[in-house]
């Protein structure tokens, strides 16, 4: 499966070190939860580098955030705030993350890219912290310590240009 | 035979949605997200057409692509189309200057996939 014929060629992959990675965790399911989240954001300039959110067992929301490190200090001054609007049931904060992604072309007509990323991540027993998609990309947030061996499993799981 | 197209930019979702519009028109797409590959190809796969972005590693190593390919005589001829953020986040324009900006039209982000393919045609001499 693993033979340089069965790769499928991909254009690249791209690294995104140094993140926070913030869950606000059964925030109520209604309309405008993640709008408030995210323009409370935009307000302080915090540029946003990651976003999901899913619903959960309780039909409430989860809403998970990737952003610099650089502005740490400012999300976490603005973190009381928000929960005050959004009232969710918990948040979680994880420092020392970092996010690797594949990237085209024509993954639009390629379903088995996701699946054979994730593979290849938990085959070098790396845990995948959240996933999400773009039109070109497959992304999965890793713990930034697990960033060399995730870059060498992908190397070694798709065809990439010379 | 398709008219190639290469598309110099780092923002891999924009030459995606460029791809996609592109191939629906029947043009041949390939792409380089920096300024060294994106040379490289224009002289390995001699592209009617380029479209380049102006910052990528560095603020304007666009220009600095543009000028390479037009002091190498067999490329030189190569159209080029500039995409630009510049005026948004600088608030200036570029004009065409033969040393400096020596490109054959830019056009400014964001654009319509109608008038980016218009503008394509035109400089291919293809019918509208």
């Amino acid at each position: 499966m693993n033979s340089q014929s069965n790769k499928i060629r991909v254009g690249g992959i791209l690294e995104n070190r140094d993140l926070v990675m913030v869950s606000i965790l059964s925030a109520p399911n209604i309309p405008g939860t993640a709008g408030k989240i995210l323009s409370l954001l935009g307000d302080f300039n915090i540029n946003v580098e990651f976003i999901t959110e899913s619903c959960n067992i309780e039909d409430t929301a989860d809403i998970v955030f990737c952003f610099k490190s650089a502005d740490r200090d400012t999300v976490l001054q603005i973190l009381p705030e928000l929960t005050r609007q959004i009232n969710p049931r918990a948040e979680k904060w994880q420092d020392h993350i970092a996010i690797i992604s594949v990237y085209g072309p024509h993954f639009r007509e390629k379903p088995s890219i996701a699946g054979r990323m994730c593979s290849a991540l938990g085959a070098a027993d790396i845990n995948i912290l959240g996933i999400s998609t773009s039109i070109s990309t497959v992304s999965c947030v890793i713990s930034e310590s697990q960033m060399e061996l995730a870059k060498q499993a992908l190397e070694s799981a798709f065809n990439l240009p010379e | 035979m398709a008219s190639k197209i290469l598309i110099i930019d780092d923002d891999i979702d924009l030459v995606e949605v460029l791809r996609i519009t592109l191939e629906i028109e029947g043009f041949e797409v390939i792409d380089a997200q920096e300024g060294e590959r994106g040379y490289r190809l224009v002289v390995e796969e001699r592209p009617d057409l380029i479209i380049l972005d102006v910052m990528m590693t560095t603020t304007d190593e666009g220009f600095a692509v543009a000028q390479r390919i037009r002091a190498n005589p067999e490329i030189a001829h190569t159209k080029i189309i500039m995409l630009t953020a510049v005026s948004q986040e600088l608030g200036f324009k570029y004009e065409k200057d033969d040393d400096l900006t020596p490109v054959d039209e830019f056009i400014e982000k964001p654009i319509l996939p109608d008038r980016l393919i218009h503008i394509i045609k035109k400089h291919l001499n293809l019918a509208q």
